[in-house]
């Protein structure tokens, strides 16, 4: 029973640690949500995603969660006219970078709420494990 | 002399208590992957354990071991089929990448999990208070 309940702490941290990241990733996306070339032309900032994988942890046998790798959005750069842009083509037309904030803060949202979905198991796992604890207490 | 543990209900919440420690890892498990593309929730097989249940009391079901036909035989460690088992079970919603967690639902069946484990636990303390009172000297 309290080896379960272990397990159940170490799948929930590594839910609050893939959550963690993925907040990080939208924070940094909306961040740069501005940041153009520098020189005519050039590619702005790509909008970066988290890909999620289920993992089994060895040591507790859990199916946690894991962030194998980041991937950058492939989506269009949006074109907007500014001839005095440092970053501007040669018909003045400057790519900005392919972030939308009102997504970022859906997803920040999102991420915000599962991360409080873990905590919570937490909390009950570890109230569980004290209940049994208290046993032997008396 | 016939210690807590083999007493029939220590055993029986005993089980209890297994199975919700397994029950809560699964729905961990589930909460971690909420949004793991593909996944899908498991649960305790509950008939599973309800099979279990019913085999609680009899010994020979507990564990397979080595025959002992001399005192110098080895004793070995009985193999025993404690672990329970789990089943994939989809909740009421898929999103589009193919996950199937409803968070909303993992929180209902963790409040569930702890009303349960609450109640096995009571019980317990409650048999060992019996036992307790029992042992007690006459005054």
């Amino acid at each position: 029973m309290s080896a379960d309940l272990y397990s159940a702490l170490s799948a929930a941290s590594t839910g609050l640690r893939a959550q963690t990241t993925r907040i990080r990733l939208a924070a940094e996306n909306v961040a740069n949500a501005n940041s153009t070339a520098d020189v005519p032309g050039g590619d702005p900032y790509q909008r970066r995603m988290p890909v999620f994988k289920a993992m089994v942890d060895r040591e507790t046998g859990a199916l946690g969660v894991e962030v194998t790798r980041t991937v950058d959005d492939k989506s269009d750069f949006p074109i907007k006219y500014d001839p005095t842009h440092p970053g501007a083509n040669a018909e003045g037309y400057v790519k900005m970078p392919n972030v939308q904030t009102l997504i970022e803060m859906a997803d920040i949202r999102e991420a915000q709420r599962t991360y409080e979905a873990n905590l919570s198991i937490v909390e009950g796992s570890r109230a569980m494990i004290n209940r049994a604890l208290d046993l032997i207490k008396r | 002399m016939k210690l807590p543990g083999d007493l029939s209900v220590f055993k029986l919440l005993d089980a209890r208590l297994d199975m919700l420690g397994t029950r809560q890892k699964s729905v961990a498990q589930n909460v971690a992957n909420a949004n793991t593309p593909g996944y899908v929730p498991s649960d305790v097989d509950m008939t599973d354990f309800q099979r279990k249940l019913k085999h609680v009391n009899d010994s020979a079901v507990r564990g397979v071991g080595l025959a002992t036909t001399d005192d110098q035989h080895i004793q070995g460690k009985p193999v025993s089929d404690s672990g329970l088992r789990t089943m994939k079970m989809p909740d009421s919603e898929v999103t589009m990448d193919g996950n199937a967690v409803v968070v909303e639902e993992q929180m209902l069946r963790i409040n569930q999990i702890r009303t349960d484990f609450d109640t096995a636990i009571s019980l317990y303390q409650k048999g060992l208070s019996l036992i307790r009172m029992a042992s007690r000297a006459p005054n």
